[in-house]
């Protein structure tokens, strides 16, 4: 007895061919293939799960999806950044002049076309020019959103698109304005208070035709049932019975079921919940789902600071200690607070394999002649459970984005999270700041389970 | 090869004693190949091209997915305060953080997920300075307002929750942060995160898990 899931090839059964115990088998054990990939779990009869749950990546299998807000930033009282031109057509960094910061880390969905457009929202206010450009820095071709004088508005909104292709995965995106006329009496100025990067619906590939609901049928018995698809059922010179194409009926409509969140061909209603990728729900493997939180001011100034300023301190530090007895990190309150996804739910301190967090945190500091080595980790503060350490190793400037892996995280309560820093080498270094930083659940990576299992989409041809 | 499609699986075509035609062994087969494709995103084994377009639990099928975060700012620590606040210019009245001072016509944006059904949540910090102020989320494309929650004063830092953002799902929703409190108070808006969580997923039709059919 076995029960055994694949993913065959099912060819044509013409009429007048011999019907052999083979096209039955094959059938069921493409169902069970489809049953554990749907549900990432093992299927009914098997002893052990053959095939890893889809997950929506080219890796796991399952179509790309968007995955929503991908970068964020606003004010209201103050802008984020400004930018004031010293001659025409010149280009400036939407980030504070002479950072070396870049304007945002992005993680676009894996599987996407190149040409699919990310969407952007800037809420601006440009003045005494007479036009200004919002341009991507890093694609080979030069890419323009013209963005309109501000007339007597200040403040305006404009939508734009980002070609997916220029993004690339974790990789800096440099965004630029440029200005036209220039009077040195009255130079341009261009002043920022929101932006936002967001993966929507379009930029999900539309090949190929979709699964048209065929019309229920009166009178038809359309059964939905999840037995056992054993191999016995099917061995050689065994009668094919009434009850084993039931069953097998039965499996491929409740699959059709799961998988789609509508009713099987014919069927005059749903039976079988569709899967949700929540595995203490309804079911399916745990998928990343993008950006948990983006902090930043454009490098206009630090989010958070440690000033050493000679003081020795040993251990680790809060991020915030620059805001003394008033920082969040006094009152347990996260420098970064947000919801992921269920079946995010770590374990470890820290974790060690899937699910977990990555952060993306751009760093600055100099200490001049010294050269100290500096350790960061995050702590998820409800879990009172750390992630990985990152160091930098005895450099005496820093200036970067830097990755802090294995974020620890819990998918039944906000997740609040507290960037720490801890100095060895030298206790006198001066400031070291906390510019900007991106908590992601990365796609592919961070939610990955069952690595060890093939995935239905390449697994189990025959 | 052309076996992929729907074909409805009706128990009728598998009766006992029944003649068996042709198509109670293509029909499964076919329906194999199809949800394979719609499942896995690649072609069914066998086959050099897909036809039919993977299920992305969006406008191509499948239960629609909540996506986390939709919207999130932070400015960081205390000393950054200034640039998100608002002093409120009337007592009892609720006031838009943007002030009176800007032609903006929103705080923020954000898309939710096409399908999702009930309310938004949002996690905030704020830090208040003078007595208790209230803060909501207005939905200015429904709207709508969330219900309030109410800062503590004199803490340096606090966080809320709002769990009724009203949205309008599969578009562009603009939003804006009403206070209120007494004339003078002051709000320094520090971290706001709002959120898709599994409350805005809408009801199945189906009623039965896999695990119990």
């Amino acid at each position: 007895m076995a029960t055994t899931a694949k993913a065959n090839k099912l060819a044509l059964v013409s009429p007048r061919d011999a019907i052999t115990e083979a096209w039955a088998q094959q059938s069921a054990q493409n169902a069970n293939g489809q049953y554990e990939a749907t549900w990432d779990a093992a299927a009914p009869g098997a002893s052990a799960q053959t095939f890893a749950g889809h997950d929506h990546t080219p890796q796991g299998g399952g179509g790309p999806i968007h995955r929503g807000c991908l970068w964020s930033a606003c004010t209201v009282s103050s802008d984020l950044i400004d930018l004031s031109f010293t001659s025409a057509n010149q280009a400036i960094e939407l980030v504070k002049s002479g950072e070396a910061i870049d304007t945002m880390q992005i993680h676009p969905s894996p599987g996407l076309r190149a040409d699919a457009l990310l969407t952007g929202w800037i809420c601006y206010y440009a003045r005494n020019s007479d036009r200004f450009v919002l341009q991507m820095a890093d694609s080979p071709t030069i890419y323009d959103v013209e963005l309109p004088v501000s007339d007597g508005e200040k403040y305006n909104w404009l939508r734009f698109e980002i070609p997916v292709a220029y993004s690339g995965r974790w990789k800096a995106r440099n965004l630029f304005i440029v200005c036209g006329s220039y009077d040195s009496s009255n130079a341009p100025v261009i002043s920022l208070q929101a932006l936002q990067i967001d993966e929507l619906p379009n930029v999900i590939d539309r090949r190929g035709t979709g699964f048209v609901e065929t019309p229920a049928a009166a009178g038809q018995t359309i059964i939905r049932s999840f037995g056992t698809l054993d191999d016995a059922l099917y061995a050689a010179d065994e009668w094919l019975d009434s009850y084993t194409l039931r069953e097998l009926y039965g499996s491929i409509n409740g699959l059709c079921e799961g998988i789609e969140d509508a009713r099987a061909p014919k069927a005059s209603s749903q039976v079988c919940r569709g899967h949700d990728h929540d595995a203490g729900n309804y079911g399916g493997r745990a998928i990343a789902r993008g950006g948990c939180y983006t902090a930043s001011l454009q490098g206009a100034t630090y989010l958070y600071r440690i000033a050493y300023n000679g003081t020795s301190y040993s251990g680790y530090r809060a991020w915030d200690l620059d805001d003394g007895a008033d920082r969040r990190s006094a009152a347990s309150i996260g420098m970064a607070l947000f919801w992921v996804g269920p079946g995010l739910a770590s374990s470890g301190n820290p974790p060690t394999t899937a699910p977990y967090l990555t952060a993306r945190l751009y760093v600055e500091w100099d200490a001049g002649a010294e050269i100290p080595t500096l350790n960061f980790r995050a702590l998820n503060i409800g879990l009172s459970q750390y992630s990985a350490v990152t160091s930098v190793a005895a450099t005496s400037s820093h200036s970067a984005w830097i990755s802090v892996d294995k974020i620890p995280c819990d998918d039944d309560a906000i997740n609040e999270i507290q960037f720490e820093v801890e100095m060895t080498g030298t206790t006198t270094v001066q400031n070291i700041d906390l510019i900007a930083f991106a908590v992601y659940e990365v796609p592919g990576v961070g939610a990955r389970t069952n690595t060890s299992l093939p995935v239905l989409a390449t697994g189990g041809v025959s | 090869m052309t076996l992929k499609g729907y074909p409805g699986l009706s128990q009728d075509d598998v009766r006992i004693a029944a003649k068996g035609r042709v198509t109670i062994a293509t029909a499964p087969q076919a329906r194999l190949n199809a949800q394979h494709e719609r499942l896995t995103g690649a072609a069914a084994p066998g086959t050099a091209t897909r036809t039919y377009r993977p299920h992305d639990h969006c406008q191509d099928g499948g239960a629609p997915l909540c996506r986390g975060t939709i919207f999130s700012c932070d400015v960081g620590g205390l000393g950054n305060g200034g640039y998100f606040r608002h002093t409120l210019a009337a007592s009892a009245t609720w006031e838009s953080m943007m002030g009176a001072s800007t032609s903006r016509s929103h705080i923020f944006r954000a898309y939710p997920t096409p399908g999702l059904t009930g309310s938004l949540a949002a996690v905030l910090v704020v830090r208040t300075y003078g007595d208790d102020i209230q803060i909501r989320i207005t939905n200015l494309t429904t709207g709508t307002s969330s219900t309030h929650t109410t800062s503590a004063a004199g803490t340096p830092a606090w966080q809320g929750a709002i769990s009724d953002i009203p949205f309008t799902a599969g578009q562009e929703n603009l939003f804006d942060i009403e206070i209120k409190g007494d004339l003078g108070e002051q709000l320094d808006l520090l971290g706001l995160c709002v959120y898709e969580d599994t409350a805005t997923h809408p009801s199945s039709n189906g009623t039965t898990t896999y695990s119990g059919l």
